[in-house]
């Protein structure tokens, strides 16, 4: 089990508080194999060309930005200005974003279809309320519109 | 459906559906340029989904999956 390092013990620290006395539960309204998927990842992957590639992301960037389902996943590029968690992102693209396997569950009919676009937030967010109360509401909502039956999260 | 690393995150904000594995920072979905163990760390992902029996705070550790 990994250990909490201080600067994730802080980061817990600001979880404190933010559970839910109810937590929501949604079932799978179709089979699996009918169900549109979204990723969501805490990873610093940007796709070429994105305004934040020249300057690197900035650690604790709460934005969500997205990804095209259709990326080629070479474009993807791992920079920031971040520390843990980088290397692997950038040793392969698909441990930040899984889009290879879901693509491969897709073809082999295990997932219905993805959705057009996935979504990446920087995993170390400093602003955790505004991410809490603005940017993850956002982004369900997005989702949502997109009528996305399933949304897999997966930390860098 | 969510995959942590941090069990002391998960045990604090209890997802409704949540995978814990058991890998290093930056390695969610097991070791670089292994597609098959990353798409067992998804299957166990998709196992959840479908499994009408779990209630939330549904937890499954990835390490104790046969």
């Amino acid at each position: 089990m990994i250990e909490p390092s201080a600067s994730l013990r802080k980061f817990l620290r600001a979880l404190q508080g933010r559970r839910l006395d109810e937590v929501p539960w949604a079932p799978l309204s179709g089979p699996l194999a009918e169900s549109r998927v979204a990723l969501v990842a805490s990873s610093v992957c940007l796709v070429h060309g994105d305004p934040h590639e020249y300057v690197g992301v900035e650690i604790g960037d709460p934005s969500f930005r997205e990804i095209d389902s259709e990326v080629d996943i070479g474009e993807l590029l791992a920079r920031s200005r971040g520390r843990a968690g980088d290397g692997a992102a950038n040793l392969e693209r698909n441990i930040a974003l899984a889009l290879d396997g879901l693509r491969a569950a897709v073809a082999e009919g295990r997932l219905g279809e993805l959705n057009r676009r996935h979504l990446a937030l920087y995993g170390p967010v400093a602003a955790t309320v505004d991410v809490i109360r603005k940017k993850a509401p956002q982004a369900a909502g997005w989702l949502t519109a997109d009528q996305v039956d399933v949304a897999l999260l997966v930390p860098t | 459906m969510v995959l942590q690393l941090l069990h002391a995150a998960l045990a604090e904000v209890r997802p409704p559906r949540s995978l814990w594995v058991p890998f290093r920072s930056g390695y969610a979905l097991g070791s670089p340029n292994d597609p098959e163990y990353r798409r067992a760390v998804l299957e166990a992902a998709f196992e959840m989904l479908e499994d009408a029996s779990l209630t939330a705070p549904a937890l499954r550790d990835y390490s104790t999956r046969d």
